[in-house]
C-alpha cells in the first residue's frame, strides 16, 4: 500500500519527530536528507548546563538521532534531494536525486507516497551581509553558530586570533532579525534564550569575564526562563537594551571597538571588546524557492513556507504538511511539537 | 537465549580517533586475561556503519554478551541493544562505559591503561550473569479523557479522533470554547471546531460534569466522573486541559484600582460594543515575565482602538514580546498607525484622579525626568492565575503543580506536556498560557503521542521495573509517598505495596529508601551490587 507511504524531506528535529511518529501509526516513511547525517543544525550544539540544566534540549536533539535507527519502518536516505513531483494526494510520485556509493555518482531514485512532510528547516543569516559589524573581516567577531560548535567540540570559548581566553565579551542581539532595513522584519524566538544561556555558562566558568548583552527586548521562552534572566543578571551579566550600530577594528589584530548610540539621548558610546558574538537570525533556506516551486507551496513575504488558517502544519498544497522551522523560526522544542502535530495532521488525512 | 555466557565482545567505537592518541587497543587487551573475549574496533563515523560492525562482530564471535566502549558521552546505546535484540540475544546483557571520562579523570597514559583495563572487566563481570527480562503483554484501552472543552482541548479530542481513538470531552461548565470565545476575532474558527466537535461520532462530550476519581494506570485508568449523571469509565490516558484564569493584578496596582483601570478581558467587551474613549493607556509586564499573550492582546487592542476610533493610545511594557507568530507585522503596524511605546524597567507609578489617570514613568535614558501621560482609561495587562480546582485534580491524578499552581511537566525537554506519571498529559494554559498557535501545535502533538501509545491496543514491556517482595513487605507506605512517578499502590488483599510496571521508571528512588529492603530492581539486584563490591575491593586488575 504505497499511499500510506509518507515522504519527509529534511532530517533534521522536526523531521526526525515527524517520521518517528508516523512509524508507530504503521507508515513507511522516508527521510529526504541532502546532508551526509540526519540531525540538521540541532545536532551540532552545545550542553548548556551550568551547576544544572538550563533545559537548551540540544541533548534531546541527540536523543533522537540516535532513536530514529530504532525503526526498521523508517528509511533515512541521506545525501538526496527532490528533483520533480507530480501526483495527488495518496498517490505522490517523486524523483530523487541521491549520492550513490562511489563518490561523485548520483543515482535516481522514484518514491510512490500518500503524503508528504516538508521539514527542510533554516539557514542562520548569513552575518556578512550586516557589513557594519565585520564578520569574516574581523575574526574575534563570530557567530553563536561558530561559538556553539566550538563549544562542543573543544569545550572552550577561545578568541580566533591567538586561542587565547577572552575577558569581555559583547553578544549582539537581533542580527538577522527585527531588521526592515535588511528585509527581516521577524523575531527569530531562538536568539534571545540561546545567548543568556550561552553567556550564563561562560559567565559559570570563566566568573572573571565581563559580558554585555546588547539587545532591543528579551522575549520569553517557557516556564522559568525569567528566573535564568534573573540569574544571569545575578552573574554580573550586563544587559544594555541597544543594538550596536558599528564594530571598528584592525585586520590581523585583536583590537575591536564598539559603537552604538543611544536612541533617546543621541549620545555616542564607545566600547572596547575581546570577543563579540553576534545572535544571528533564522533565515529561510538558500533554496527555499526552488523546492516550493517544485511542490507547488507557497511561501510567505519573508520566504518562509506558508501555512493554513491557525493550523500551522498545512501548506497552501493538499497532502503537503509543514514541520519544524522552514515554517517560520522555532526551538527545538517547538519544532519536536509541531513535527508530531504534521504527523497528525498526515495520519488523519491517510484514514479517510 | 542462552544461560551461561560463552563469550563476552569488547567493542571499542573511536571515530573521532581520539582513543588511539591516549591508548591502544592491543595494550588493553593483553591485559585482560583470564577473560574469555573476543574484541575489535570500529571506527565508522555514521551511525549506520557503527551498527553494521557491531552485527559483524556479533556474529562472527558468536557473542552472547557485550561491553561496549567508546570516547564520547553520547550514548549510542539504542543502537546496540536493537542489533542484540535482532539477533535473539539479551540486550541486558549489554554494559556501556565511556571512556573518554577515565581519560579525563586520569590524564597520565600508564594510569589512563589501567583504569580503562578496570572498568572493561568491571562491566563484563557485571552483565556476565546477567539474566534475561521477563517481558508482559499489558493491554491498551483505546478511549482517552480529556478534561476540559477549551480550545487545548477541543483540538486534542478532534485530532485523538481523527487518528482513530475515541473520546470522552468532559467540560466544567455549560458551553464549550473557554478562554477563546471572548475573543472577537477568533469567533469563527472556535465555531468551525465546535461544530466539527460535535460532528465526530467518536467524541462523547459530558458538560456541567468533574472528574470524582481515579485509579488504574496508563493504558487502563479507571475514572469516575460526576455531574448531571454519573459514570464509570475505563480510559487509556488522561488528558488535563482545563485552562487557567485571568485576572487583574490588584495587589500590584495597590489602591488605585477603581473604574478607570481595567483589565484586558474587560476592555475586550468595551471594543465590542463601540465603549472607548479618546485617550488610552495600556501598561503590560507588571507580572508574568514568562509569558507573551498580554503582549498579542496588547498589539490586537491597541491596534483595533487606533484603527476604529482613532484615539490617542501609548503602550508601557518592560519588554515587546514579539516571539510569536507575526508578531512583529503587529508590532510595526500599530506604530505606524500612531501607536507610542515606552518601556520602563521599574515599575510606572499610576495616580486616579476625578476623571483621569496618571502615569508617570521613569525613562531608563533619562533617570533624572519624569514622564507623566494623562488618560481616561488604563488597560492592565492580566496575570495568569490557576484555577480554584487544580490542587484537587493534581491529587487525583497523583500529579505535581509548580510553585506558581499550575500542572508541572516532567521533563520540559522531551515533550513538555507530559506529566511524571505515565498516561498523564497536561495540554494548554493549565500548563503555560501560551498563544494560541502554539497552544494548537501542543495540543496536536500531544494528541500523536498518546495515538502513538495507544493505537496498538497492546504494549510489550520490558520488566526492568521494581519488583518488592511481598513478604518483606510491612506496609509502612514509605515507598509509596517517595515515588515520584506514582508507580507504587497498596494492595489491600495481599497487605503489600505494588509496582505497577507500566508507570514504573526503574530510578531505584523506592528500593534505596524501603527501610527493610524489600525492593529490588532486576538489572540491579542486591547480590549484583553485592557482587560488583567485592570485586571492586579486591582489585580487579592484575
Ligand atoms: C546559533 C543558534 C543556536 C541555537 N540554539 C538553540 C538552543 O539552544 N535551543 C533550541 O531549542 N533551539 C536553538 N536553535 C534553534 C534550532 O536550531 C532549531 O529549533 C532547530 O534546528 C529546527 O529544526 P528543523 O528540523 O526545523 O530544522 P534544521 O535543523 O535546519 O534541519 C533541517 C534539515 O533539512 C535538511 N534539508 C534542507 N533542505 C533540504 C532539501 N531541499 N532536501 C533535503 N533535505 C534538506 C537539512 O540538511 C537539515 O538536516 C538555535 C539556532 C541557532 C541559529
Ligand atoms: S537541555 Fe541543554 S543544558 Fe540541559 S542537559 Fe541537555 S544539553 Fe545540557
Ligand atoms: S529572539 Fe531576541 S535576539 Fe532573537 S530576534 Fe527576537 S528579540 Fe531579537
Ligand atoms: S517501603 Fe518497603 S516496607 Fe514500606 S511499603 Fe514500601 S515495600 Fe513495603
Ligand atoms: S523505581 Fe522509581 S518509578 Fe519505579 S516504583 Fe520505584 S520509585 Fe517509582
Amino acid at each position: 500500500m504505497s499511499s500510506r507511504n509518507v515522504a519527509v524531506i529534511g532530517g533534521g528535529i522536526a523531521g526526525i519527530s515527524a517520521a518517528i511518529a508516523l512509524a508507530d501509526m504503521g507508515s513507511l516513511v522516508y527521510i529526504i536528507e541532502r546532508d551526509t547525517q540526519t540531525g540538521g543544525h540541532a545536532a551540532g550544539f552545545a550542553c548548556k548546563a551550568t551547576e544544572k540544566c538550563n533545559k537548551c534540549s540540544a541533548c534531546v536533539a541527540d536523543e533522537l538521532i540516535l532513536k530514529v535507527f530504532q525503526y526498521p519502518e523508517i528509511r533515512i536516505l541521506t545525501g538526496s534531494e527532490v528533483m520533480s513531483f507530480s501526483g495527488k494526494p495518496d498517490n505522490f510520485r517523486l524523483q530523487i536525486s541521491r549520492a550513490a556509493k562511489e563518490e561523485s555518482l548520483f543515482e535516481e531514485v522514484e518514491l510512490k507516497v500518500g503524503a508528504m512532510v516538508v521539514a527542510t528547516g533554516f539557514m542562520p543569516f548569513d552575518a556578512e551581509a550586516k557589513k557594519e559589524y565585520g564578520y569574516k573581516k574581523y575574526k574575534n567577531v563570530i557567530t553563536a553558530l561558530d561559538l556553539e560548535r566550538s563549544l562542543r567540540l573543544t569545550g572552550k570559548i577561545a578568541k580566533p586570533t591567538d586561542g587565547s581566553t577572552p575577558k569581555k565579551i559583547a553578544f549582539f542581539q537581533c542580527v538577522g532579525s527585527r531588521d526592515e532595513s535588511i528585509g527581516k522584519g521577524y523575531c527569530s524566538k531562538v536568539c534571545c534564550p540561546y545567548a543568556l544561556r550561552l553567556s550564563k555558562l561562560i559567565k559559570s566558568e570563566t566568573p572573571e569575564s565581563d559580558i554585555t548583552i546588547f539587545y532591543m527586548d528579551v522575549q520569553p521562552a517557557g516556564k522559568g526562563f525569567y528566573e535564568l534572566r534573573k540569574s544571569c543578571e545575578g552573574l554580573g551579566i550586563r544587559f544594555v537594551r541597544n543594538l550596536p550600530s558599528k564594530v571598528y577594528g584592525y585586520v590581523n589584530s585583536d583590537f575591536l571597538q564598539v559603537k552604538s548610540i543611544n536612541a533617546d539621548t543621541g549620545e555616542v558610546i564607545l566600547d572596547e571588546f575581546d570577543l563579540i558574538v553576534l545572535s544571528v537570525g533564522l533565515s529561510p533556506q538558500n533554496d527555499a524557492k526552488f523546492l516550493a516551486d517544485t511542490l507547488g507551496i507557497d511561501q510567505d513575504g519573508h520566504g518562509f513556507y506558508r501555512a493554513k488558517g491557525e493550523l500551522l502544519n498545512c501548506s497552501s498544497n493538499p497532502g503537503i504538511f509543514l514541520a519544524g522551522a522552514c515554517q517560520g523560526p522555532k526551538s527545538i522544542e517547538e519544532s519536536m511539537a509541531h513535527g508530531k502535530a504534521a504527523a497528525a495532521e498526515v495520519g488523519k488525512m491517510l484514514r479517510k | 537465549m542462552k544461560d551461561k555466557i560463552s563469550k563476552i565482545g569488547i567493542f571499542i567505537y573511536d571515530p573521532e580517533g581520539n582513543l588511539g592518541k591516549f591508548l591502544s587497543v592491543e595494550a588493553i587487551c593483553s591485559k585482560l586475561s583470564g577473560l574469555h573475549f573476543a574484541s575489535t574496533v570500529s571506527s565508522s563515523v555514521r551511525d549506520e556503519g557503527l551498527r553494521d560492525d557491531f552485527e559483524e562482530f556479533v556474529k562472527k564471535n558468536k557473542l552472547s554478551a557485550a561491553v561496549i566502549a567508546g570516547y564520547s558521552s553520547r550514548s549510542n546505546e539504542k543502537i546496540f541493544k536493537n542489533s542484540f535484540k535482532k539477533a535473539g540475544l539479551n540486550p541486558y546483557a549489554l554494559a556501556f562505559i565511556n571512556l573518554g571520562e577515565a581519560i579525563v579523570i586520569c590524564g597520565k597514559k600508564v594510569k589512563i591503561l589501567d583504569r580503562a583495563v578496570q572498568l572493561i572487566v568491571r562491566a563484563a563481570r557485571w552483565i556476565e550473569n546477567q539474566g534475561p527480562i521477563e517481558t508482559q503483554k499489558i493491554l491498551l484501552n483505546r478511549k482517552v479523557l480529556v478534561l476540559g472543552g477549551g480550545i487545548a482541548g477541543i483540538e486534542t479530542a478532534l485530532t485523538l479522533a481523527g487518528g482513530g481513538l475515541d473520546v470522552v470531552l468532559v467540560e466544567g461548565g455549560q458551553d464549550l470554547g473557554g478562554e477563546i470565545a471572548a475573543i472577537e476575532g477568533l469567533q469563527d474558527f472556535l465555531g468551525d471546531k465546535i461544530r466539527a466537535l460535535k460532528k465526530e461520532e467518536k467524541i462523547k462530550i459530558i458538560s456541567s460534569s468533574r472528574l470524582a476519581n481515579t485509579g488504574g494506570h496508563a493504558g487502563g485508568f479507571i475514572v469516575k466522573i460526576e455531574g448531571k449523571d454519573e459514570s464509570v469509565l475505563e480510559v487509556g490516558a488522561i488528558v488535563v486541559a482545563v485552562g487557567y484564569e485571568s485576572i487583574v493584578p490588584i495587589e500590584e496596582l495597590g489602591e488605585n484600582f477603581n473604574s478607570r483601570v481595567i483589565g484586558q478581558r474587560d476592555f475586550e467587551k468595551r471594543l465590542s460594543s463601540n465603549d472607548v474613549p479618546g485617550r488610552i493607556c495600556f501598561l503590560t509586564d507588571l507580572v508574568d515575565e514568562d509569558l507573551k499573550v498580554q503582549t498579542q492582546a496588547l498589539l490586537r487592542q491597541a491596534l483595533a482602538v487606533k484603527k476604529e476610533f482613532d484615539s490617542d493610545v501609548i503602550c508601557l511594557c518592560k519588554d515587546l514580546k514579539v516571539s510569536f507568530d507575526g508578531g512583529e507585522e503587529l508590532y510595526k503596524r500599530a506604530r505606524e498607525a500612531g501607536v507610542l511605546f515606552f518601556k520602563y524597567v521599574e515599575k510606572p507609578g499610576i495616580k486616579v484622579l476625578n476623571n483621569v489617570v496618571e502615569v508617570s514613568l521613569i525613562n531608563e535614558d533619562y533617570p533624572h525626568e519624569e514622564m507623566v501621560f494623562e488618560a481616561d482609561l488604563l488597560v492592565v495587562g492580566e496575570k495568569a492565575a490557576p484555577r480554584k480546582g487544580f490542587e484537587e485534580l493534581a491529587k487525583l491524578l497523583s500529579v505535581n503543580l509548580d510553585s506558581n499552581g499550575f500542572f508541572q511537566e516532567d521533563n520540559v525537554k522531551i515533550l513538555p506536556t507530559k506529566s511524571s506519571k505515565r498516561g498523564v498529559f497536561f495540554v494548554g494554559g493549565c500548563r503555560l498560557p501560551q498563544n494560541i498557535n502554539e497552544t494548537l501545535t501542543e495540543a496536536r502533538a500531544t494528541a500523536q503521542e498518546i495515538l502513538s501509545f495507544l493505537s496498538k491496543g497492546e504494549i510489550e514491556l520490558d520488566l526492568t521495573s521494581a519488583k518488592i517482595n511481598s513478604d518483606r513487605c510491612v506496609l509502612c507506605l514509605t515507598c509509596v509517598r517517595t515515588c515520584p512517578h506514582g508507580a507504587i499502590v497498596v494492595d489491600q488483599k495481599e497487605e503489600t505495596a505494588k509496582v505497577i510496571p507500566i508507570s514504573c521508571q526503574s530510578c531505584g528512588i523506592c528500593a534505596s529508601e524501603c527501610p527493610v529492603m524489600a525492593i529490588e530492581l532486576p538489572l540491579y539486584t542486591n547480590a549484583k551490587v553485592m557482587g560488583q563490591l567485592v570485586n571492586s575491593m579486591a582489585g580487579e586488575v592484575g
